[in-house]
């Protein structure tokens, strides 16, 4: 069997079980609308068609939000997901607020510059969540999430993620299911947070192989030695692991200090749907 | 023998809504002229408890059931619910019939591991047992009861006609299966090995991203499974099923018969 293939998930029931997921957990809050950042990306398009299936298109608001130097196929393949869903959108430039900000600044790495475009696209976001009474459905996978590959109350920042226990590879196969537009499928992966960037250069290895191993270390519980004989490389399947456990912080809330017999999420448990 | 199953979501913590929503389902079962209803565990107050526990558990004898002990005049219901009792919770089933109950089971096997947290808040009930009820022989398992093989064995051993297995297990899936086919697996296996129906019902709805798959059935004493309910989707399931097919399998199959002589019951010589 070939490891890649052990990724494989039968769409016809998953895509039924996030269509669910995404109606039931937002409907329950009393709300029934959602909000999307579209990015042109695998991500964003297959949580969108997810959510239309969810609430109906008039209930979901894709939000485009370029900045100045985001490139046009970007913007041209989240144009292709409204129309192919039907959704509504709007198009909301982050170029000025963006720039404002970095005008402070007398220099700025592109890594900064990417977390403040990052965040200013979830402050649009949850701004629209007031607007539309919707909550932001969340577009970060579990390579992502796992790898810690986005920017903490960022891209990272949702009220629910439908996507989030599937990996880069999974999310391709649901895009198929889904029959999203070809371009979006064929084209190179990329936060587009500055000209050129290629999340798999950045990250130096590829998603295919980062699935592989994160499904093994984690889902399957294999050592980092099991992992190697496999048939990775030592340096890889390590720097991959500790990628993971360096980034715990990004998969959690704030941690708290505990002073008091009952602490927010130590010994103070419930969950979100507490009555709902 | 008509058999319903109440396949229901739950609203966490609402202890009066999901009693009323119970209350509607077996109102529904009992014009639908069922013999008995069975809904999932933890019926009364949804899953994922943790600190909800101290307020949304209650007293097997609370006046709450009263009204569901007033049906039970007209069908048997099997629901599972949070109990305390002096100071301590267990995750327990109430089997009401003829206006009383007629047996309590307290889950023996409390998962801790992965997402499971039960064992930080309930006490684990120390015996399981079997009951007579108008229909015959009947044990209550609770979800991982039914992982145990000893579970398994003690309904064996007590003859047990009707196995009933109230559940909230989430939905998971891997490169090599589907949660739901262990479920199958376990309680075919178990009704054909034992020559009992087993009546698996499980709930349906999301608690923080966990999702409870439904998909309840019911496997006759030959291990096949009879009818399956949705996935995911509220609903009343109803089935009919042969009680005489216990009787016919045992005969196809007299498993019992050769067994009562050797260790599984103690040795030869303590029967005589």
């Amino acid at each position: 069997m070939k490891l890649l293939e052990k990724l494989k998930i039968d769409c016809d029931f998953i895509s039924s079980y996030l269509v669910e997921f995404v109606r039931q957990e937002i409907t329950k809050t009393g709300l029934k609308r959602a909000v999307i950042g579209l990015s042109g990306g695998i991500d964003s398009t297959v949580s969108a068609y997810i959510a239309k299936e969810a609430l109906g298109k008039e209930n979901v608001y894709g939000i485009l939000m370029p900045y100045k130097l985001s490139s046009k196929d970007s913007i041209e393949d989240a144009l292709k997901v409204v129309k192919e869903t039907g959704i509504n959108h709007k198009i909301v430039e982050i170029t000025e607020p963006a720039d404002a900000y970095f005008s402070k600044f007398e220099e700025m790495d592109k890594v900064r510059r990417g977390n403040v475009l990052a965040r200013m696209r979830m402050i649009t976001l949850f701004d629209h969540s007031q607007l539309y009474q919707a909550l932001v459905v969340g577009t970060s996978n579990k390579t992502e999430l796992l790898l810690g590959y986005g920017t903490w109350y960022g891209d990272m920042a949702s009220s629910l993620n439908p996507i989030g226990d599937l990996y880069k590879n999974q999310i391709y196969q649901l895009a198929r299911f889904f029959n999203v537009p070809e371009s979006i499928i064929k084209k190179k992966p990329s936060a587009d947070l500055w000209v050129g960037q290629s999340d798999e250069e950045e990250l130096g290895f590829s998603y295919d192989e980062a699935d592989v191993i994160l499904y093994h270390l984690f889902d399957l519980h294999y050592s980092t030695e099991e992992v190697i004989k496999l048939g990775f490389k030592e340096e890889l399947v390590k720097g991959i692991f500790e990628r993971v456990k360096r980034n715990q912080f990004k998969r959690l809330p704030p941690i708290i200090a505990k002073i008091s017999k009952r602490t927010v999420n130590i010994d103070f448990r419930y969950l979100r749907d507490w009555g709902l | 023998m008509k058999i319903a199953i109440g396949q229901i979501d739950t609203i966490l913590g609402e202890v009066d809504k999901n009693i009323r929503k119970i209350e509607h389902y077996t109102d529904k079962a009992i014009s639908e002229k069922c013999d008995l209803i069975v809904f999932p565990e933890l019926a009364t107050t949804g899953y994922g408890l943790r600190d909800l526990v101290y307020t949304a558990t209650r007293e097997s004898e609370n006046g709450i059931f009263n009204s569901l002990k007033e049906k039970s005049n007209f069908i048997d219901i099997a629901f599972g619910f949070a109990e305390k009792e002096r100071g301590y919770f267990y995750n327990s089933s109430m089997y009401l019939s003829g206006g009383e109950i007629l047996h309590i089971h307290r889950k023996k096997f409390l998962p801790d591991y992965g997402m499971f947290e039960e064992q930080r808040y309930f006490s684990p009930g120390q015996s399981i047992k079997s009951f007579n009820t108008r229909f015959g022989k009947t044990t209550m398992l609770i979800c991982e009861d039914a992982f145990h093989i000893s579970s398994h064995h003690i309904a064996f051993k007590n003859q047990t006609e009707i196995l009933i297995i109230l559940s909230a297990s989430p939905f998971w899936s891997d490169h090599t299966s589907m949660k739901w086919e262990m479920w199958e697996n376990v309680c075919r296996t178990s009704a054909q090995l034992n020559g009992y129906f087993v009546i698996f019902s499980n709930r349906v709805g999301f608690e923080d991203g966990v999702g409870f798959f439904g998909k309840s059935f019911i496997v006759n004493p030959n291990g096949h499974v009879m009818d399956e309910a949705p996935f995911l989707k509220e609903v009343l399931f109803i089935t009919e099923m042969d009680l005489r097919d216990v009787e016919r399998a045992r005969l196809f199959m007299p498993i019992m018969k050769n067994e009562v002589c050797n260790e599984t019951f103690g040795k030869a010589e303590d029967r005589l």
